[in-house]
Order: structure tokens, then sequence, then C-alpha cells
């Protein structure tokens, strides 16, 4: 009796203890398979997002007309340069002047290093001062067509003085205008970004700006042809 | 002979019945167990491969994105130069129209025969300082202050000095608050 009842209870454990071992091994066997399929599907996830940004990004830029964007980015250069804008600004206040009957000398220039601009991209200026002759309109025309005049300059200081005498009225008066100018520059962004970093598309106040650009004179740089030597000195 | 005798028979057949329930139950439990267990498995390899093909589609599709992004990026960096400058250009054009405001009112109020020896602009206020010929000019000038339409507005004007100078003339020093200015930057 007591033979047959240990056996029984035996085999009864010897089952359940199939069965936990199956279920041990089976567990030790699916989480691995289950983290890999977790990791997988955390992974999809990431690349579908991924995508999406790319997609959008591409489609923006598919969207951009090139040939728009170029002129643009010229009329920009022109307006507010990359580089110190010397010759360009000499050139152009002597044009303005001319334009407005002014004579036009001492300018004074503070160009500093030459150069540095290309390691940064923040806003820069340069100083300088010049000294105008003429009428009160004249100056006043003057100063008007400077701030719509390449590259973008602010007028910092003005000082008039009258250069004739105020009591003969049948003089026309002339004013000696000491004016004091800075001009704008900023190096464009030396990286892109990452590629998934997005496009910032231009709002509607951008765009007004941007026309804006147009309302500006840009005058053609002429520079001093100077002579130059032969390069190759036994050639006739 | 020796002959063994159950003396619990009922009980012994009972416990067998049980016990063989039991049998019974635990390798049904054993066989729901792996078939769950093998499905749960082959679920996993196929997930695992279905989802390392969808990666790997994904992926090639990123990369060609990429590619095609790369094949923009001139129009990219137009774009961001001109995002870059107009951040700085606003404020500039903001500031170069208020100098010319400035500019024009001063202009508009000194009459004719006026030197301007000085002026300057601090949070809204315009100082100006100089002389004209004589007092009927002066007089011009503050008629100009009180009556003559501005760019920027006039809301208050303080005579700080006006007297005669030494060559003949009237010196003046002016004291003006515009509306709408806030700085001289």
């Amino acid at each position: 009796m007591v033979k047959v009842l240990t056996k029984l209870k035996m085999s009864e454990k010897y089952n359940w203890l199939i069965l936990g071992g199956a279920l041990v091994i089976l567990l030790m066997v699916l989480k691995p398979l289950i983290t890999q399929v977790q990791e997988k599907r955390a992974e999809q996830k990431s690349l579908t997002e991924k995508l999406k940004v790319l997609d959008l990004k591409r489609k923006t830029l598919d969207g951009i007309d090139e040939q728009l964007i170029t002129d643009r980015v010229m009329k920009m250069e022109g307006v507010f340069p990359s580089g110190k804008p010397i010759i360009q600004l000499l050139s152009n206040l002597s044009l303005v002047a001319a334009n407005n009957g002014l004579v036009f000398g001492g300018i004074s220039l503070k160009p500093g290093v030459l150069g540095e601009e290309e390691s940064d991209s923040s806003l820069k200026d340069i100083s300088f001062g010049f000294k105008l002759e003429g009428t009160f309109k004249q100056i006043n025309d003057f100063m008007y067509d400077l701030e719509n005049t390449a590259p973008l300059m602010k007028i910092d200081e003005v000082s008039l003085s009258v250069k004739t005498n105020p009591l003969d009225k049948e003089r026309e008066i002339l004013v000696a205008a000491e004016v004091e100018v800075s001009a704008f520059y900023q190096a464009p962004p030396e990286k892109l970004g990452r590629i998934s970093a997005p496009v910032s598309l231009l709002s509607r106040g951008d765009e007004a700006l941007l026309n804006r650009l147009i309302k500006f004179k840009t005058y053609k740089t002429v520079l001093p042809e100077a002579p130059t030597g032969k390069i190759d000195l036994f050639t006739l | 002979m020796k002959k063994d005798i159950s003396l619990f028979p009922k009980k012994i057949k009972k416990i067998r019945v049980r016990q063989r329930w039991k049998r019974r139950l635990a390798r049904l439990l054993l066989i729901m167990v792996l078939t769950t267990a093998l499905t749960m498995v082959g679920l996993s390899v196929y997930s695992n491969i279905f989802l390392r093909r969808a990666n790997e589609e994904l992926e090639m599709k990123i990369s060609s994105e990429k590619r095609q992004i790369e094949d923009l990026r001139s129009v990219e960096s137009k774009q961001v130069y001109l995002t870059n400058k107009l951040n700085s250009f606003e404020p500039l054009l903001r500031a170069q129209a208020k100098n010319q405001a400035i500019a024009e009112t001063i202009f508009i109020i000194l009459p004719n025969r006026t030197n301007l020896k000085g002026f300057d602009i601090e949070e809204g206020v315009l100082g100006l300082s100089g002389s004209v010929p004589s007092f009927v000019i002066f007089n011009e000038l503050l008629e100009n202050i009180r009556e003559k339409e501005t760019p920027l507005e006039i809301v208050k004007a303080d005579v700080k000095k006006a007297g005669y100078s030494e060559k003949g003339g009237v010196t003046f020093n002016l004291i003006l608050t515009l509306e709408g200015v806030e700085n001289n930057g």
C-alpha cells in the first residue's frame, strides 16, 4: 500500500517538475526573442520618424524656386554683404554725393582687421566719417539716398554748420555737414547643420523685408585700372 | 503462499482515479504551455525577421532621401543664408527707419539759417543745440515745433536755454520728446 502511494506521488512530482522545467526553458528562449522584437520595433519607430522628417525637408527644398532664391541671395549680398564692403562703400558714397550735387571729402574709415569676418557669422559694422558741403535740401536728400543705397548704412551722427553768411539773403545758404555712418556686414553661417535639421521657410514678414531690398539702389563699383608689369619678361 | 491483501481497496482506487486525472491535467497543461510557447517563439522569430526587413527598407528609403537632400544642398545653403541675414536685417531696417524719421523731423522743424551745433537722442528725448541769426527766426523755429507735421510727433518741447551770442545771433538749447522712439539704436 505504502509503495503504491509513494509511486503515485513520485510520478505526480515528476510531472510538475517537467512542466516547471519546460516553462523555465521556454522563458529563457522567449525572453531574448521578445526583447529583440521590442528593440526592432523601437528602431522602426525611430527610423519612421527620421524618414518623415527627411521627406518633409526634401519636399520643402523641392518647393523652393532656385532661380528666385539665387536672385534674392545676390540682392541681399549687395545690400547686406558677407565681407567688409570698403570699396563698394567708398564708390557708392561718392556717387550718391555727386548725384545730389554735394562736395564730398574728408573720409575717415576704420576698416579694422581685414579678413576677420570669415570666422564669425555675427553682425558686424564698420564706422566711417566724411564731410559734405551743399544746401540743407541737398544734404537732406543725400541722407535719404544714403539710407537707401547698398550696402546697408545707418547714420550715427550728423553735425551741421552754416558756411555762408546767414544774413545774406541773396545767396543760398551753404551748409557743411560732418556725418558719421555705420555700414553693416555679416558672414554667412559656416555650417548647414545636421541633414535632418529642418529648413526654416520665410515668413510673410521676411518676404516683405526681401521686397524692401528692391528699394535699395545699387551702383556698379568701378575699380581704377592700375598699370601692371609684364608677366613674362622675355616676350616682346 | 503469500498474498497481498489490500486493506483499503476503495480508497486506493479513488486515489488512482484522482492521480490519473491529475496526470492528464498536467500533460494537458504541458501540451498547452508547449504549444503556446512554440507559437510565441514562432511569432517572435517571424516578427524579428519581418521587422528586420522593414527596418532595412526604411534605411534604404532614408539613404535615398539623404542623397536627394544632398543634391539640394545649394538651395538649402541659400535658404539658410537668407533666413540668417534676415534675422539681423530686420532690426537694422527698423533702426534705420527710426533714424530717418528723426533726421526728417529735425530738417522739418529747423528754419533756414539755423546753425545746428549738435543733436543727440536718448530714450526718445531729442536734444538740439545751435544758433539762429535773430529772435524772429527763433520764433519761426518754435512755431515749426508747434505747428508743422513731422514723421515723429513732438509730444513735449522744452526750451532749456535761449540767449544772445557774442556774434549777434540767438543761441538755443531745446529738448524735444518724440513719440515712438525708445532709444537711439
